[in-house]
């Protein structure tokens, strides 16, 4: 190709003292793009990546390995982290299912809207997870498609009944529940930041 | 034309048919409800939700610093993907380990944690506030998160290209007397430049949707430090829910063009190794 011959006449003529030297290797320029790349590499990690988890480390032993196990004792804990497991052994199962059936139909047959499955498989990949959160949130929330529903099937059902309705909680109201305090928490963040705002002035 | 080719192999249906119905169920049905809720507006008050001065604030922040955030991790994941690949030096298992690790911390600790370190009294933070630069509650701290955050997929998209590289054709352009930038700019980068456009924008979707992490480090000031998807949530918290949503459906085009442009680059990056092979 014109371009690529165009741009082999444009090569660097070779300088006698390189004859020695084997390509790419033990050359002091190639020691310190070498050395150069993993300094950067290594603090740029550092920064980024090893201070934050250290402080989790720090501030999870702040108060001695014993205060540390303490704080498992409080009921809360120990409620979101049952929860925390529960949901966790729910969807696992169903996504291996999920997975394997998907992996079959890609990887063993040809057939038409194949890359359009694959995206639309991609598609929570690229979607943020306030929106995955709020799509249920319009599905089964109180006004949403099934939160009418699920809220007429609940009558006088008894136990299941019960379940049904802790389960439409968990997911409607609970999440309005849940928020108040969220948003609570960042009205504080934002007086904070205001206070800090203002003592910076005063400064 | 049949729908698909014929095979010995056994259970396209059964696959096919629970893929498909799965996919409705957990991603097709719900985002319908988001677009039909977002479409039970009238177009005027649609306009008025997306392009309010709040809105367009938070979308300059978000867009801003995750295509910041994406480009640092394309000049940083390019030198930690290559320093994985080629050096050989201690702790490299670990650290090549450790690329992963936003991907398994929550990312609200990631969030308080890089708070802690960038505050005015933290580890970093302290050595950066005499020079005058505040990293916690500002802008910067949003693309520092987002930066963590997708770092990983810049990385890991970026390592097997690297491992593909014939490393016999920068060793034949340097005994034809190339330089190392000319080998460089001639031999390596045409052969990674897919992967590098994949890494940054799989990390620019990735940014774009972050919450749990930036809500801790930006300080969340409308106009200023304000991401998009933190205006969703606030719109919820009023019961908007139709404002989210409409909020949420510009979000969703965008997800849109982010895919298509990752499958136009990977459809490219076939077509050129085709190529190479006549």
């Amino acid at each position: 190709m014109a371009g690529e011959l165009t741009g082999a006449a444009g090569l660097p003529e070779a300088q006698p003292s390189d004859a020695a030297r084997r390509p790419g290797q033990n050359t002091w320029l190639a020691a310190i793009v070498r050395w150069l790349f993993i300094t950067l590499s290594l603090s740029f990690l550092a920064a980024v990546l090893l201070a934050p988890l250290a402080t989790v480390f720090a501030m999870a032993l702040a108060r001695g390995f014993e205060a540390y196990l303490v704080s498992f004792a409080d009921p809360d804990t120990l409620a979101a982290i049952r929860l925390t497991l529960l949901t966790a052994a729910v969807v696992v199962p169903i996504n291996t299912v999920f997975g394997l059936a998907a992996a079959w139909a890609i990887a063993k047959f040809e057939f038409r809207g194949k890359s359009v499955l694959i995206t639309l498989i991609d598609l929570p990949l690229a979607i943020s997870p306030v929106i995955s959160g709020m799509v249920f949130l319009l599905l089964f929330g109180l006004h949403g498609w099934f939160g009418v529903w699920l809220q007429r099937h609940d009558h006088g059902r008894g136990r299941q009944g019960e379940a049904d309705r802790r389960e439409r909680v968990g997911v409607g109201e609970n999440a309005r529940v849940s928020r108040e305090p969220l948003a609570e928490g960042h009205g504080e963040h934002r007086r904070e930041r205001r206070e800090q705002h203002r003592g910076e002035e005063g400064e | 034309m049949s729908f698909r080719k014929p095979s010995v192999l056994p259970g396209f249906g059964l696959t096919f048919g629970f893929t498909t119905f799965f996919l409705s169920a957990i991603v097709l049905l719900p985002l319908a409800a988001l677009v039909l809720a977002a479409a039970s507006m009238h177009w005027s008050e649609f306009v008025a939700v997306v392009s309010s001065p709040r809105a367009l604030g938070s979308y300059r922040l978000s867009f801003g610093a995750s295509a910041l955030a994406a480009s640092i991790n394309l000049v940083f994941g390019f030198i930690i993907a290559w320093t994985l690949v080629r050096y050989e030096f201690p702790g490299r298992k670990l650290i090549d380990a450790l690329i992963d690790m936003p991907f398994a911390l929550p990312t609200a600790v990631s969030g308080i944690a890089l708070t802690t370190v960038f505050a005015r009294h933290g580890w970093i933070g302290r050595y950066l506030e005499p020079l005058g630069v505040q990293v916690a509650y500002t802008w910067l701290g949003v693309t520092l998160a987002l930066t963590l955050i997708s770092m990983p997929f810049s990385v890991r998209a970026m390592q097997p290209a690297l491992l593909e590289l014939q490393r016999e054709l920068e060793e034949a352009a340097e005994t034809l007397g190339a330089g190392r930038l000319y080998t460089f700019r001639r031999i390596i980068l045409p052969t990674v430049l897919p992967a590098l456009l994949t890494g940054f924008t799989l990390s620019f979707a990735r940014a774009v949707g972050e919450y749990g992490s930036v809500i801790f480090i930006a300080g969340n000031l409308p106009m200023k430090t304000e991401i998009t998807p933190l205006l969703i949530v606030i719109h919820l918290e009023q019961f908007d829910y139709r404002g989210a949503a409409a909020l949420g459906v510009v979000m969703l085009l965008l997800s849109f063009v982010v895919l298509l442009t990752i499958n136009l680059l990977q459809a490219w990056n076939r077509r050129r190794h085709v190529q190479a092979a006549h």
